[in-house]
């Protein structure tokens, strides 16, 4: 399948993936709730039933994971972005101290499914019942032995399936039978990504290097208050005032990432991520701008190509137009 | 020994169907519903016209509210007493008790009480009315009010608080509610079809009580019963203000609760009288949970909703319902759900889908209700001979934390949440002191347990002010059609109490009343009951909000057996208003007098509100006790529409 | 820098200013509003505005900045994240470069 059929799959129908791309580690203990509130930028929620998704910062602040953090029973979920399990739970030992935790991968037990479009819902509904359709988004689902987060990155309705890998192969079996009359294709991590930057969601794998939530505009994931692991050195970058933020930018040409951006002329930035867009028919990427010009409908230009910037969320997401209290797949566009 | 069983003696009904039982029993044969377009005020901006308004009022149109006008101070129709008092007094003559009225108890559920301002208010006139001598409590956990007023209607009499009780509730159809209401559009432009098409709710007003006894007094004079109120179960969504949990889990709680009460099994319950609203996240998640719990494969209950007769009565709902389904039950049968033109996408098939009553047998049912601020309430009733369940042992209640936040705790303008862990975002002034409160006074180890047993108690006695002047500014500057969404869900009574089971995940049962002054020391002491007397919960907080003041916590723990050192809660009474002296025998039978008495009013050591007041001298009262400054101490409040004692001694060793 | 592009920059960050603080107000956010980044989401991702608050959006702007927009979903109406909000209260201003 090519990447633009994957695409297309994801903003009309739906996409199922595997989650081999995400971190699922368990995080148990008497201290796990007072833990996690310094390893996370944010408080996990202390509920069960909803999501929280937070980031996981470098001592300088830095970002080191994208992370949703969800209470299971008495235990909490991390399901971190960038780093591979292993290295989630080598970095969240080195700083449990003296605190009564245990920090355990999961990928040997369980498997992650992804389904994103504007009808997952009705993928997953066909596999875990009509309650499927009233779940919020960051809301968390059990069903049995499944897990089901909405807590998708790509504009369109979103599923996170976490299950057990003893019972994935007829959970499998299930959504291809469901799938087979939505047209859900399956989708690579890659057009994930594509449909991440296209409507601008935060994606580790588009945005490398050492940047803080400040320059990625991912402050509403921090209280500034809160004492958290990197908070210092944020607070600090804070107070010196930032001197860059990236940028959403579209292009006609083909723009190469670590392209330098000018402005009449005036090196401003560089280019950070880009992707040929199948939605769009264009270039769409992200810049590291300096800070007063970081906004959007102006041109730049990097070597011989033109750049302009633009608002966020470029994609028209059908979504927006689907009701899973009313609509259906085998109704659309009727 | 058995607790006894709760029987119904009387019941009274005002709707939009009619007043009086018989013209609902007449309307619900004819197959007849209450919904007109609503003449009282203008409707011409909003999602629809319809409502089911109840045909005593005299169809006077209400006044505009000025530019400048008071909180809402055009909005009560007609005094709401004045509706409540039709339905109450035909609740006590049907019962036709002869006995003394000075233990007799008011249970009153109001979501919006008169016009938005006055609640406990209400309930003082309404006793006044009915010339009662006994406690009198509001409750208001909006749309499930009256539901959690029988319930508690029938503890006090099992606990000896009164020896009759009127429970139930009243609510009119206020403009602004309507606004509101249309503004979440959650209202159908039809009648009301619960489960069925199309979506959403009609809003109704009306009231409804019923008359509780114990089965030997009622017995005694012979008196004809209509059913046995056999229990009850409270739960908190904890998920939102609005959407109820996607999971079912907090109505599933209440129906466990209210099952365990009755000493029943899933596979007991004949019928079920929904809180099928007709919103598409209410009926569908509702279903499931129904479908879930109690349906054992060919063994499923008959399941009805009666908002397509009577709409959405709001405070009211569940006590009307429950009339509704009484007077059906009565004649064989079970009451239809009226307006079904087939069924709804994760609906069931078939809710008694007919234009009458439909003969079924009825020995064990439950009336479920939800409501605004995730507070879930499921009485359990019988109807014929229902043996009641054996009475549990007396737990111990110790108290293991407080929390004191605002000018009762010292001078503070806001609260810092964020120190405390805590996602303070999105809350209200009061629903982040009440937070901060809760969160001082829980203890860490309670985060290990299972949260869907540690309950919420909040006295409150008024709506939260920040979010109902942002609402009334919102109105103000764009009319009724322009009422602000968001504070209309946070301005309810019970929204701080609601956002705070969000905020800290407190998913046990969950209340939220009032009787003025001493509110707060009612909390403990119905905390304190509510944990002695059953196992569904292992701790409490019961605490008391005023967004002028602050707000106070003192959690509670049910233990088999107090360690020493401890404090435990070893006794209380709750009597009628100015009858401290009942009250404090009741907290002190059989105890030798205390060190220490704190009384309610004696002193102004705290700058609290008539709300916190009370509760911080339980707090006040804890301290003594691990401070050994007493080795007991007595609180007394007796200021308010009941008179609350409760002892508070240190554990010794023997 | 030309100044066209110096005059909309300023431009764009006073209409910048004025939305933040309104969605502070609407969000009961309690920290700095200039911390609210200009791309962050306003529905579900980002602020984590709810259906409810979807009204308020389109009402604050009418009665806090003046601006009426059509329709009664600002997803629909482009009002996806803070920028969203901007370029409306600037088109309406007509501040936006064609």
């Amino acid at each position: 399948m090519s990447l633009a059929s994957e695409v297309g799959a994801i903003r009309n129908s739906a996409g199922l993936s595997h989650g081999s791309h995400i971190a699922v580690v368990r995080v148990d203990g008497p201290d796990a709730l007072e833990f996690l509130q310094i390893a996370s930028t944010q408080s996990p929620y202390m509920r069960e039933g909803r999501v929280r998704h937070t980031l996981l910062l470098r001592e300088d602040g830095t970002v080191y994971a994208d992370a949703f953090i969800v209470k299971v029973e008495e235990a909490f979920l991390v399901l971190a972005e960038g780093p591979d399990e292993q290295a989630v739970v080598a970095w969240l030992s080195a700083f449990k101290a003296d605190k009564q935790v245990t920090i355990q991968g999961m990928a040997a037990d369980w498997i992650t499914l992804g389904i994103d479009g504007p009808y997952a819902w009705e993928v997953v509904a066909g596999l875990l019942g009509p309650v499927v359709l009233g779940l919020p988004y960051l809301a968390l689902l059990r069903r049995e032995e499944i897990l089901c987060l909405r807590a998708g990155k790509t504009g369109e309705y979103g599923y996170l399936l976490l299950m057990p890998r003893a019972g994935a192969p007829e959970a499998l079996t299930k959504l291809a039978e469901i799938g087979k009359s939505l047209d859900l294709m399956t989708v690579t991590r890659e057009a994930l990504d594509v449909c991440a930057l296209e409507n601008w969601h935060f994606s580790m794998r588009s945005f490398t290097g050492p940047l803080t939530p400040i320059e990625l505009q991912l402050q509403w994931r921090i209280v500034y208050t809160r004492e958290f692991f990197g908070a210092a050195a944020l607070r600090a970058r804070r107070a010196e005032g930032a001197k860059t933020r990236v940028t959403c930018f579209t292009s006609t040409d083909v723009v190469a990432v670590g392209q330098r951006v000018e402005l009449d002329g005036i090196d401003v930035g560089e280019v950070l991520a880009v992707c040929a867009s199948p939605t769009l028919g264009l270039t769409v990427g992200s810049a590291l701008l300096e800070r007063r010009v970081a906004h959007p409908h102006l041109t730049f230009s990097a070597g011989s190509m033109t750049l302009r910037t633009c608002t966020a969320s470029l994609v028209d997401n059908r979504s927006l137009e689907v009701d899973p209290h009313k609509h259906s797949y085998a109704t659309r566009g009727t | 020994m058995t607790a006894g069983a709760v029987v119904v003696t009387g019941m009274g009904a005002a709707s939009a169907l009619g007043t009086g039982v018989a013209a609902h029993r007449a309307a619900l044969w004819a197959g007849r519903d209450g919904f007109r377009p609503v003449d009282r005020f203008d409707t011409q901006s909003l999602s629809t016209r319809l409502a089911a308004t109840w045909p005593g009022w005299d169809g006077r149109i209400q006044p505009q509210p000025g530019r400048d006008c008071e909180l809402f101070e055009s909005a009560a129709p007609f005094p709401l007493h004045e509706l409540a008092l039709v339905a109450a007094r035909e609740a006590w003559s049907n019962a036709g008790v002869t006995t003394d009225r000075s233990r007799a108890a008011l249970v009153f559920g109001t979501c919006f009480g008169h016009g938005f301002r006055e609640f406990n208010a209400v309930t003082e006139r309404i006793a006044a009315g009915l010339e009662l001598g006994g406690p009198r409590v509001t409750i208001s956990t909006a749309c499930s009010s009256s539901t959690n007023a029988i319930g508690l209607g029938r503890d006090m009499l099992l606990r000896g608080h009164a020896d009759v009780v009127i429970a139930g509730g009243a609510d009119a159809l206020l403009r602004e509610a309507f606004a509101g209401f249309s503004a979440l559009g959650v209202l159908s432009p039809e009648p009301c079809a619960p489960f069925s098409d199309p979506l959403g709710t009609t809003l109704g007003e009306g009231a409804g009580f019923v008359v509780l006894e114990r089965a030997e007094d009622a017995a005694k004079r012979n008196a004809p019963t209509w059913a046995s109120i056999c229990g009850y179960g409270l739960s908190a969504d904890g998920f939102h203000e609005t959407t109820p949990d996607p999971s079912g889990a907090g109505v599933a709680r209440a129906i466990r609760g209210a099952l365990e009460d009755a000493d029943w099994r899933p596979g007991d319950i004949d019928f079920v009288s929904a809180h099928a609203t007709g919103t598409a996240n209410n009926d569908r998640i509702e279903w499931s949970v129904i479908e879930r719990e109690l349906v054992l494969g060919a063994r499923a209950p008959g399941v009805s909703g009666s908002k397509g007769h009577i709409g959405h009565t709001q405070g009211a709902a569940g006590a009307l319902e429950l009339i509704l389904a009484l007077i059906c039950h009565h004649e064989g049968c079970v009451p239809p759900t009226l307006h079904f033109r087939g069924p709804r996408s994760g609906c069931l098939a078939d809710p008694i889908a007919a234009t009458a009553p439909r003969p079924m047998p009825v020995a064990r049912a439950l009336k479920l209700s939800a409501a605004f601020g995730g507070a879930n309430a499921v009485l359990s009733y019988g109807c014929g001979v229902v043996s009641p369940r054996a009475d549990r042992t007396r737990a111990h209640v110790v108290v293991t934390g407080t929390g004191v936040v605002g000018s009762a705790a010292g001078p503070g303008e806001d609260v810092d949440l964020d120190s405390l862990g805590v996602d303070g975002r999105r809350l209200d002034r009061s629903a982040r002191w009440l937070t901060a409160a809760a969160a001082l006074a829980l203890s860490k180890e309670a985060h290990t347990e299972g949260m869907d047993r540690i309950g919420l108690f909040v006295a409150a006695t008024q709506m939260p002010p920040e979010s109902a002047a942002r609402c009334t500014e919102s109105i103000r500057k764009r009319g009724v059609a322009g009422t602000s969404a968001s504070a209309f869900a946070r301005m309810s009574v019970n929204a701080p109490t609601g956002a705070c089971t969000q905020a800290l995940g407190l998913l046990g049962p969950t209340s939220t009343f009032s009787i003025g002054e001493g509110s707060g020391l009612l909390a403990v002491a119905l905390a304190a009951e509510w944990l002695a007397w059953r196992d569904d919960a292992t701790r409490i907080l019961a605490g008391a909000v005023d967004e002028a003041a602050g707000a106070v916590c003192v959690a509670l723990k049910r233990v088999a057996a107090a360690d020493v050192g401890a404090v435990i809660v070893a006794g209380w009474g709750i009597a009628g208003p100015r009858r401290a002296d009942e009250a404090i025998a009741r907290a002190m039978l059989g105890r030798s007098p205390t060190d220490s008495v704190i009384i309610d009013g004696d002193n102004d050591l705290w700058s609290a509100s008539e709300a916190t007041q009370s509760c911080v001298m339980a707090a006040v009262g804890a301290k003594q006790l691990t401070e050994g400054r007493a080795r007991s101490v007595l609180l007394v409040a007796a200021r308010g529409a009941s008179s609350v004692a409760l002892v508070l001694e240190r554990v010794c060793a023997p | 820098m030309t100044d066209d592009i110096a005059l909309y920059l300023e431009r764009r960050e006073r209409a910048l200013r004025e939305v933040r603080v309104l969605l502070a107000s609407i969000i009961n956010y309690m920290g700095d509003p200039t911390d609210i980044d200009p791309d962050a989401g306003l529905f579900g991702t980002g602020l984590g505005l709810d259906s409810l608050d979807a009204v308020e959006v389109l009402i604050g702007l009418e009665i806090d900045l003046g601006i009426k927009l059509e329709g009664d979903d600002p997803r629909r109406l482009g009002l996806r994240s803070v920028n969203g909000v901007v370029d409306a209260v600037m088109r309406a201003r007509g501040e936006l470069p064609s």
